[in-house]
């Protein structure tokens, strides 16, 4: 009998206690920002921008990050009816459809867009806006590899037999930025493609984070990552000895960006705080701390970013839901042979 | 309470011992598939179970997620098997410890683990650096990449399990049986065949139905180690259709499947475990241990070796990455701490100090629920009359079985129901890790408090002893060492968890295995080595400490 | 009486225990039995370990049936001791007082007390560990004195300890009991143990009391033929007619003084058993060698500390005897009787 009071006890002061946290809620001089773990991260760019912000507008930014941006976006869904936060950071191109389909954001045109090149505008209807981008790429290790591929097509060449980590499509976004490229540089023959393609991939691993972990180890000398990642050996490490690849086809861009939580009854202060993610500020510290190109044109970037190759083709994916499932059904047919 | 017995079936119970499960696990569970059902229909769910059960591709996974578990555990369990002979026959410096050290890979987030063994085995990992020192044209080993790697980290992962599980039951036979047997005849291979493995059958059953639910669920180390989508999981499907392709309804009856296969495994494992004989239990004496000498000796050096290589050195390899920088290009490697310093310098806000205490706050808070919890249901198991008691025990060991994706998910709507900074979030936090450390520890308990003598509480209710003093002046001190067993056990998983904690850590709170997430996704792969190398240490000054107080208790 | 069993039904599996007796003050009894027969399962009931479906079990009137084991303060011996392994001598002497909230000095007295009476001063800081069984048997014992029982229980006190620690301790525990008046009940399958200690003693068989009385009745005038066969040699010869009280038997004829009546015993199998032939008991006490007409066998002999050993035949029935004369094997010897006992067959 004790213990269940003892229980019933405890389930009391848990009730009351969340009801206690829910009345302070609703004070307006503080921002919920819903973001990928990695922005909050006190090795990425959230911390620094949110202190800037705070000291320059005076309102308090919370950052809740519960995981990554397909993560954040399930919790925005999960929340429709009842939603908290007011804004939102790290949405990419690749969750754009969805999280416009499940109707989570409200549109904001920010001012500070009119300097952002058109290319990068993620949404015509300025429900998201864009922050940060940067080319999926090939990075390879220079000290291992001395005649580099400069196209899709070679990387299936003989040579690199056994020399590439790739990323799984279906657990990882640079997986998914790598297949959809091949689907649009290939068309209809993307299967033969991935089928010369398979005897030089090492392994295809779940996550980026791994993939360049081996990589960094030396277990291969090509990797998919981003065009702009041999910056942060340069900025950190003092060493030149990662470089980025510029394949002739042109590459898919990830642009990664920022909006309105539907619901939110704290417009003025979310707006600011988008605003602020287009400041020099903001924009400095995606440089340096997510090692990504700003989307403003004229920041001014670290020396390091000569490192950080841009493609003048960006290429732009069209595959909806269904066919992609489909692909991916075939692609998993192919790898498994 | 209710002082008189009347007949049997009016006290029976099953609610009350579940309560806490139903909390923390089966309400949150319940929350996603009722979902499912409202927006879906029972309709669409049938046909989406049956469209998988009909799909080749589908099947194959299945098949492939099966036959990987059972290989790993099949081998776990032979290389665990001369080591348990060795172990429950002689006496060694440092055998506790070494039996301790099978919680060191549950601690470690199964990313590290890959680093690791990319460090040792890995084209330019030690062993193949070793092997081109002494032979300079050779190509090295290639084992990463292939379906032998998986089975290789498998038994990484399982083998100090199936070692102490085995060595646990091994030493628990009188060794009069063997000698009887000897002096009957029976040749020592022969005595091994006949007289100990049946007897050995259900702690050998019982490692192995553990080892293989925990490479059902397995997952990163398939992807990476197997060499990529060639080798696919359950378990990859499930977070592929709830993550990528947003499809609830596939990723739910895959989960489901899942969990259906889980639940006949746990009922069959406990199955295995009624049979155990509760009539031996006594556990091996000090004077019972033979002294270590002649051919013994031999045997166990080699193992032990074989054990270091296999486990102990692939885990110095990740280590030894915290303490090396290579300067330039090609520069040479230097020992530094420059990657210690750099987690503890005031630049990134002191946070890994702070992760630090993060960690050790969730760990000890769900160290104390497991074992707050786990002696309540054991307690309420072992004493009281249940309804189902088969049943309800599979029920607290479910939580074993489960897609860890899909008790993310169901942890994220309950955090939904919560306000951003709420504190409750951190009791969440440690609810989900006492969930994944409770079947264990309840387990280790129940064995436990089956194997204490009757009597013995008897003998003190016999003296006057109320059940509340019979509980701490005799069940508490002698269970004590089970007991720690079982904190050191919550401890090391709770340090090492990360998923509940992405998803529900409050603003600004970071834990180590968090912090090494972070890490690894700003390139700072040094950095993060350094922080799982702190992970181990603390993990195993927690052990230390338990061992000291344990070694104390006994004299 | 001090215990009472009232109609108790205990059923655990396939084990059914019936029992309706009552145990008197201040008096050693013994519950005796082959493995099995329910003894220990009695004293369980008693103690509080187990409770049964039907009846009640009265303690000095009370009614203790449902009571929890900690409430009835009644000691407690276990056969394999149940000494607390993570305690000293001392705790595990003292546990049960400090369940009373006795005061630590009252304690310490008590316990210099009970040392001394169980022959243990200067043990109090000992592992229990450290002991040789019989020093262990005896903190056991001090420990269940303790808290002053209502009434003690042994389980098979001694069945642990070698023949002459088993007969030394059996005379202390027998000491302390007469000394301090004390009601014990032991468990035991030792019929020489069961009757050289006890007052009085149940003989118990499959889950039920048989039979009940002081050892010298029970041995010389026993109700049943189970229970003489059980408590020691004789020859148990079946009766072939019998008219008011002359009984005829292969030995001859024998008038019995009166009829033994046994109403108020009935066992439970007995009237399902199919040869339901009487017999008479004659022990190998009441018969005398070298006199008399009926001549017996001898089969075998040996030499031992009580005289000869003599196995005898007599028709088809074999006995033995002890004989301070030396008769070797083969001879024929004359015998006679000068006492039987009228049995009823189980």
């Amino acid at each position: 009998m004790k213990k269940l009071s003892l229980i019933v006890l405890l389930l009391t002061a848990i009730f009351s206690l969340s009801a206690l946290s829910k009345n302070e809620e609703s004070s307006s001089n503080e921002l919920l920002v819903y973001c990928y773990d990695s922005f909050a991260s006190e090795w990425g760019p959230g911390p620094a921008i949110v202190q800037a912000f705070e000291e320059e507008t005076g309102i308090k930014v919370i950052l809740q990050a519960p995981g990554d941006g397909i993560t954040v976006l399930t919790q925005l869904e999960l929340e429709k009816e009842n939603p908290r936060a007011d804004v939102v950071v790290g949405l990419d191109n690749n969750l754009v459809e969805r999280a416009l389909n499940s109707q989570v954001l409200q549109p904001y045109k920010s001012p500070l867009l009119e300097s952002v090149d058109p290319e990068l505008i993620l949404d015509d209807s300025y429900h998201l806006i864009p922050y940060d981008w940067g080319f999926f790429a090939i990075c390879y290790d220079s000290e291992k590899l001395t005649e580099v591929p400069h196209s899709l097509e070679s990387l299936t060449s003989e040579i690199y037999k056994n020399s590439i980590i790739l990323m799984d499509p279906r657990t990882s976004t640079p997986g998914m930025g790598f297949f959809l490229w091949t689907l649009e540089v290939y068309g209809d023959n993307w299967k033969d493609y991935w089928k010369r393609l398979k005897p030089n991939l090492l392994t295809v691993v779940e996550s980026w984070s791994t993939g360049y972990g081996l990589f960094t180890s030396g277990e291969a000398p090509m990797v998919l990552s981003y065009s702009s990642s041999p910056a942060y050996h340069v900025e950190y490490e003092g060493t030149t000895r990662y470089q980025a690849l510029i394949f002739d086809e042109g590459h898919p861009v990830q642009i990664e960006g920022a909006g309105l939580v539907k619901g939110s009854d704290n417009l003025e202060a979310g707006k600011l705080f988008l605003d602020f993610l287009l400041s020099q500020t903001s924009q400095e510290a995606f440089a340096l701390s997510n090692i990504m190109f700003p989307v403003i044109e004229d920041t001014p970037l670290p020396e390091s970013f000569a490192y950080a190759l841009k493609s003048d083709k960006i290429i732009t994916p069209h595959v909806d839901q269904e066919q992609l499932d489909i692909a991916i059904e075939e692609w998993l047919e192919i790898m498994g042979e | 309470m209710n002082k008189t017995f009347g007949s049997g079936l009016l006290r029976k119970k099953m609610g009350l011992p579940l309560f806490p499960l139903l909390l923390l696990f089966y309400l949150p569970l319940f929350g996603i598939f009722f979902k499912l059902f409202q927006q879906e229909g029972a309709g669409a769910m049938a046909g989406q179970l049956k469209e998988l059960l009909g799909s080749p591709s589908f099947l194959r996974t299945l098949g492939f997620t099966i036959s990987q578990a059972a290989l790993s555990a099949v081998f776990s369990l032979l290389l665990a098997l001369p080591g348990a002979a060795l172990f429950s026959r002689y006496d060694f410096p440092f055998k506790k410890l070494i039996l301790s050290l099978s919680f060191i890979s549950f601690i470690l987030p199964p990313i590290l683990v890959v680093l690791a063994f990319v460090q040792f085995w890995g084209n330019q990992g030690w062993v193949n650096q070793f092997i081109r020192w002494i032979f300079p044209q050779s190509q090295g080993i290639h084992i990463l990449y292939s379906g032998k790697a998986i089975i290789l980290a498998h038994v990484f992962y399982n083998l100090p399990l199936a070692l102490r599980l085995i060595y646990d039951g091994w030493s628990s036979l009188p060794h009069s049986q063997e000698e009887a047997a000897y002096s009957l005849g029976c040749s020592p291979l022969k005595t091994f065949r006949k007289v100990i493995f049946p007897q050995l059958l259900p702690s050998v059953g019982s490692s192995l139905l553990l080892i293989f639910l925990y490479c059902f669920l397995s997952f990163a180390i398939i992807l990476v180690l197997g060499g990529g989508p060639r080798f696919s999981t359950l378990e990859v499907e499930v977070y592929q259709q709830i993550k990528f392709s947003n499809n609830y309804l596939k990723g739910g009856m895959i989960a489901l499947i899942e969990m259906a296969l889980g639940m006949l495994l746990m009922w069959s494992y406990l199955k295995i475990e009624s049979r155990r004989t509760l009539g031996y239990s006594q556990t091996l004496r000090h004077e019972d241990m033979k002294p270590l000498a002649g051919q013994g000796k031999w045997l166990l050096i080699i193992y032990l070796l074989f054990y270091m290589f296999f486990l102990a050195a692939p885990l110095l390899a990740m280590i030894s990455k915290a303490f090396i920088i290579q300067r330039g290009w090609n520069g040479p490697r230097e020992f530094t701490l420059t990657w210690f310093a750099a987690l503890f310098t005031p630049g990134h806000g002191m946070l890994s100090l702070k992760a630090i205490l993060t960690s050790l706050k969730y760990a000890l808070g769900s160290t104390l629920l497991v074992l707050n919890i786990s002696l309540f249901l054991g307690h309420q198991m072992l004493r009281k009359k249940i309804l189902f008691p088969r049943f309800t025990e599979m029920l607290i060991l479910m939580p074993l079985g489960i897609s860890s994706v899909l008790l993310a998910l169901s942890y994220l709507r309950i955090s939904m129901g919560l306000s951003h900074n709420s504190p409750l979030k951190g009791l969440l936090i440690i609810g989900i890790h006492c969930i994944i450390a409770l079947p264990l520890a309840y387990r280790s308990l129940v064995q436990r408090i089956h194997q204490l003598p009757v009597n013995l509480t008897e003998a003190a209710q016999s003296l006057g002893a109320k059940p509340w003093r019979l509980f701490t002046k005799i069940e508490l001190p002698l269970l004590k060492p089970i007991l720690r067993t079982s904190a050191l056990f919550a401890f090391a998983l709770s340090m090492g968890e990360v998923n509940a904690v992405l998803i529900l850590s409050q603003p600004g709170d970071v834990t180590i295995p968090l912090a090494i997430y972070r890490l690894m996704g700003s390139y700072n792969f040094n950095g993060a080595s350094a922080m799982g190398t702190l992970l181990i240490f603390i993990t195993m000054a927690a052990f230390i400490l338990m061992e000291k107080r344990n070694h104390a208790d006994r004299i | 009486m001090l215990i009472e069993f009232n109609q108790v039904r205990f059923q655990q599996g396939d084990f059914i225990l019936h029992a309706h007796l009552s145990m008197p003050q201040g008096k050693m009894i013994c519950l005796l039995g082959p493995s099995g027969s329910g003894k220990t399962t009695l004293l369980r009931l008693l103690a509080g370990f187990e409770t049964p479906q039907q009846g009640k079990i009265l303690l000095q009137d009370r009614d203790i049936t449902h009571q929890p084991a900690w409430k009835r303060r009644l000691g407690y011996l276990f056969q394999d001791l149940a000494l607390f392994p993570h305690m000293r001598v001392d705790e595990n002497i003292c546990f049960g007082l400090s369940m009373d909230n006795i005061p630590k000095e009252q304690q310490k007295m008590r316990l210099k007390e009970l040392l001394t009476l169980v022959d243990l001063e200067g043990y109090e800081k000992r592992q229990v560990q450290q002991l040789s069984g019989g020093e262990r048997q005896r903190v056991a014992l001090a420990r269940a004195l303790a808290p002053n029982p209502a009434c003690l229980m042994l389980d098979e006190p001694l069945s642990a300890l070698d023949a002459s620690v088993r007969e030394r301790l059996g005379r202390h525990i027998r000491k302390i009991q007469q000394y301090q008046n004390l009601t014990t009940i032991f468990v035991t399958h030792d019929q020489d143990e069961a009757m050289r200690l006890s007052d009085y003693i149940y003989i118990m068989k499959d889950g039920e009391m048989l039979e009940g009385g002081s050892p010298e009745e029970l041995y010389e005038k026993p109700v049943y033929s189970w229970t003489a066969q059980f408590l020691g040699d004789g020859i148990l010869l079946p009766i072939l007619a019998e008219k008011s009280n002359k009984i005829t038997t292969v030995w001859g004829d024998f008038i019995l003084e009166k009829n033994e009546d046994i109403e108020g015993l009935t066992w439970k199998k007995e009237a399902s058993n199919p040869i339901k032939k009487d017999r008479i008991l004659i022990r190998p006490q009441w018969i005398t060698l070298g006199r008399g007409n009926k001549k017996a066998r001898v089969l075998s002999r040996e030499f031992g500390p009580k005289g000869y050993r003599l196995e005898m035949q007599f028709k088809d029935q074999n006995f033995i005897l002890y004989s301070q004369k030396n008769i070797e094997a083969g001879q024929w010897v004359n015998m006679e009787c000068d006492k039987v006992h009228r049995l009823r067959c189980l």
